[in-house]
C-alpha cells in the first residue's frame, strides 16, 4: 500500500487510540458519539469513493445498503432474536445479492446508468422500510436492538463502540488502499486513463465495475449493522435518498480520487453542522457556502488543499524574490 | 520461402459501418515468426482490421482465426489472453500512471489475483505483484526506459511514449503484435531503432502484424507485405514482388517506389 499510506494510516490509530484520553473539554460524551457517526458513515464513504473515483461511478443508494445492513441486523436480533453474528453476515449477503442484481445489468452499459438505477432502488428500499409494517414497524421504525458482544465482552459504552467502529474502519481503510495498490487497482485506473488501451490490455471494465460496486456495498451493509447496534434502533428517514447523496457529497468534498479524502468528507460534513450551531438559524447557510467555496476552489477536494496551498506560496515566493 | 504455419488466418473480411464499405471480401494469413506489412493510402481500413482482430468491434462478417481458433466475435478481455497484444496510432497510454506502471497493466492477462485477495494482501498476492513488477522491469529495459520508470507517462515526449507503448504490448506475451504506425512521429535514429527491435523480437519467434507510411521501415523489415486500397486487397506478397506489381504502383506507391 506504500510508505505514505502505511504513515497515513499508523498516524490515524494512534489519533483514534489517544483522542478518548484528551477528556478535558464539556462536550466529550457527545463528541465522542459524533466520533462513532465519523467512523460508520467513513466505512460508506470509503467504498463509495472506490466506486466513484476508481471505477468512475455514481452510486444514489448507498443510504440504502446502509439500511439494508442495519434493518436485517435490527430485525434478525430485535424481532427474533437471532445472533447479531448471523445477523452481520445475512445483511452482507443480501447486500451483495441486491448490489449485483442492481449492478450487472446497469455497468454493462457505458454511462451513468447506475447512478439511475440505484436511485430508483434506494427509493423501493426506502418505501419498503415505511410500508411492510409487519416487518419493520413501519415510519415509527423500532428499538431493542441489543448490543454486540464478543466472547463474553459486551460493546455497551459509547467508548466500546468507539474502539470497535474505528477498528472495523481502519480494516476497511486498509483493505481498500491494498485493492488501490494492487492489479486490480491499477486496472480500475488505467480505464480512466485510456479506456481503449485498458481493453487492448485484457482489463474487463464491466466485471470491475461490479466488483468494486458489489464492495461498496458490502461495507455499507457492515456500517449499517454497526449502526443498528450502536444506536439500538432503526427508523427510515435515517436511510434515505437525502442521506445517500449526502454520502456522494462527502466523496466529493473530501477529495475522489483519495480514499483518505473520502474519510476527511465524511468527517467534516459531520462535524461541521455541530460547529456551526452557534450561527442558529443561518447554519444552514453557512454549511452551504463552506461546500460551494470547497468545490470552487479546490478540484482535488478537501485533500488537495496543502497542494494547493504549497503552489500558492511557492507562487508568491517567486513573485518577491 | 519455406512453408510455415500460419498463426493468423483472415477470410472473408468484411466491415460495413453505417453504409460505409470499410472492408470489402478481405483474406490474408500471417505465418509463424515473420513480421508482415499493411500498406494503402489513409482510409483503406488497415487499422479498422486491427480493431477488428482485437475484438474491440466484431465484423459485418467474414471470420477470423488464430493458432486453429476462430476469435472472431470474442471480446478483447477473451483474446489478449490467447497472445494477441497491439499498439494505437493515437497513443493510448494511461497518461496520469507511470511508466512503470503502465507496462505493469500490461502484464493484467498473465495474473489472476482478485479484488480480495488484492484488498487482504494475501501472500499470494504479494509474490504475484513482485512477478509483475519484476517482469514489467524487463520489458523497459528492452525498449530502453528503465530509467524512466517513475515518471509519469503523459509527460515522455511522443518517441518514447510509442516505445512505452510496445513495451506494454510485450509484458502481455503476446505470439502475434499488431503495430500501428509506429514510426510515425519518429525521427531517423528512432526508427531505425525500432526496426532493429522488431527484427530481435522476431528472432525470439515473435509475429508481428505492422501498419506502417515509413516505406523505407516497411522494405527493409518486413517479410510480406498486404497492400490495401479502399477496403480492398491488391497485392499480397514478398516486398520485391509488390514492388514490381503494376496495380500497386499504380494505386499506391507512384512513381516514387525506385527509392531504394
Amino acid at each position: 500500500m506504500g510508505r505514505n499510506n502505511l504513515y497515513g494510516v499508523l498516524a490515524l490509530a494512534a489519533f483514534i487510540l489517544v483522542f478518548p484520553l484528551v477528556r478535558r473539554f464539556d462536550s466529550f460524551s457527545h463528541y465522542l458519539d459524533i466520533m462513532v457517526f465519523v467512523g460508520l458513515t467513513g466505512m460508506v464513504t470509503m467504498g463509495l469513493s472506490l466506486l466513484m473515483g476508481y471505477a468512475g461511478q455514481i452510486s444514489l443508494g448507498h443510504a440504502a445498503f446502509y439500511g439494508l445492513g442495519g434493518y436485517t441486523t435490527g430485525i434478525m436480533t430485535a424481532k427474533f432474536g437471532l445472533s447479531p453474528w448471523l445477523a452481520l453476515p445475512a445483511g452482507m449477503l443480501i447486500s451483495t445479492a441486491v448490489a449485483v442484481a442492481v449492478g450487472v445489468p446497469s455497468l454493462k452499459l457505458r454511462g451513468h446508468y447506475l447512478a439511475m438505477a440505484t436511485l430508483g432502488f434506494g427509493e423501493i428500499v426506502f418505501i419498503v422500510f415505511n410500508e411492510w409494517t409487519a416487518l419493520t414497524s413501519g415510519p415509527d421504525g423500532f428499538g431493542n436492538i441489543p448490543r454486540l458482544s464478543l466472547w463474553g465482552y459486551a460493546f455497551d459504552t459509547a467508548l466500546a463502540n468507539y474502539y470497535l467502529v474505528w477498528g472495523v474502519a481502519i480494516l476497511m481503510l486498509i483493505f481498500v488502499l491494498n485493492v488501490v495498490n494492487s492489479r486490480v487497482g491499477r486496472a480500475l485506473r488505467s480505464i480512466h486513463g485510456s479506456e481503449l488501451g485498458a481493453m487492448a490490455m485484457g482489463v474487463n471494465a464491466a466485471k470491475y465495475k461490479v466488483q468494486v460496486f458489489v464492495i461498496s456495498a458490502v461495507m455499507a451493509a457492515i456500517a449499517g449493522s454497526l449502526y443498528a447496534h450502536f444506536v439500538q434502533f432503526v427508523n427510515p428517514p435515517v436511510f434515505s435518498l437525502f442521506f445517500s447523496i449526502k454520502l456522494v457529497m462527502m466523496v466529493v468534498i473530501g477529495g475522489m480520487t483519495s480514499v483518505w479524502g473520502a474519510l476527511l468528507g465524511a468527517a467534516l460534513l459531520t462535524f461541521l453542522p455541530e460547529w456551526l450551531v452557534f450561527l442558529q438559524d443561518f447554519d444552514i447557510l453557512a454549511y452551504g457556502l463552506i461546500l460551494l467555496l470547497i468545490t470552487m476552489f479546490l478540484d482535488k477536494g478537501l485533500i488537495g488543499l496543502p497542494e494547493v496551498l504549497y503552489r500558492r506560496l511557492v507562487r508568491a515566493a517567486g513573485r518577491e524574490g | 520461402m519455406t512453408e510455415r504455419r500460419n498463426i493468423l488466418e483472415v477470410t472473408g473480411l468484411q466491415m460495413v459501418f453505417g453504409g460505409l464499405v470499410a472492408l470489402m471480401d478481405l483474406d490474408f494469413a500471417v505465418p509463424q515468426g515473420v513480421i508482415k506489412a499493411v500498406i494503402g493510402p489513409n482510409g483503406a481500413g488497415k487499422t479498422t482490421i486491427f480493431n477488428i482482430i482485437t475484438g474491440v468491434f466484431p465484423p459485418t462478417s467474414g471470420q477470423i482465426v488464430f493458432k486453429g481458433r476462430k476469435i472472431t466475435g470474442l471480446k478483447p478481455y477473451q483474446i489478449t489472453p490467447l497472445g494477441v497484444s497491439r499498439t494505437f496510432q493515437t497513443v493510448e497510454l494511461f497518461g496520469h500512471m507511470t511508466v512503470l506502471e503502465n507496462v505493469m497493466v500490461g502484464r493484467h492477462v498473465r495474473s489472476r489475483r482478485g479484488i480480495i485477495s488484492a484488498g487482504l494482501r494475501l501472500p499470494v498476492m504479494r509474490r504475484e505483484e513482485r512477478a509483475i513488477r519484476e517482469q514489467a522491469w524487463a520489458c523497459l529495459d528492452l525498449v530502453g526506459l528503465a530509467d524512466k520508470a517513475e515518471t509519469e507517462a503523459g509527460n515522455l515526449p511522443l518517441g518514447e511514449q510509442k516505445a512505452l507503448e510496445i513495451a506494454r504490448a510485450l509484458a502481455a506475451e503476446p505470439e502475434l503484435l499488431l503495430l500501428d504506425e509506429p514510426a510515425a512521429g519518429l525521427n531517423e535514429t528512432e526508427t531505425a531503432g525500432t526496426a532493429a527491435l522488431f527484427q530481435r523480437l522476431r528472432d525470439q519467434g515473435l509475429t508481428i502484424l505492422l501498419v506502417e507510411h515509413d516505406m523505407r521501415l516497411v522494405m527493409d523489415v518486413s517479410e510480406e507485405v498486404l497492400v490495401l486500397n479502399y477496403g480492398r486487397k491488391i497485392a499480397d506478397g514478398r516486398p520485391e514482388e509488390i514492388r514490381s506489381d503494376p496495380e500497386v504502383v499504380k494505386a499506391y506507391l507512384g512513381e516514387d517506389i525506385e527509392y531504394a
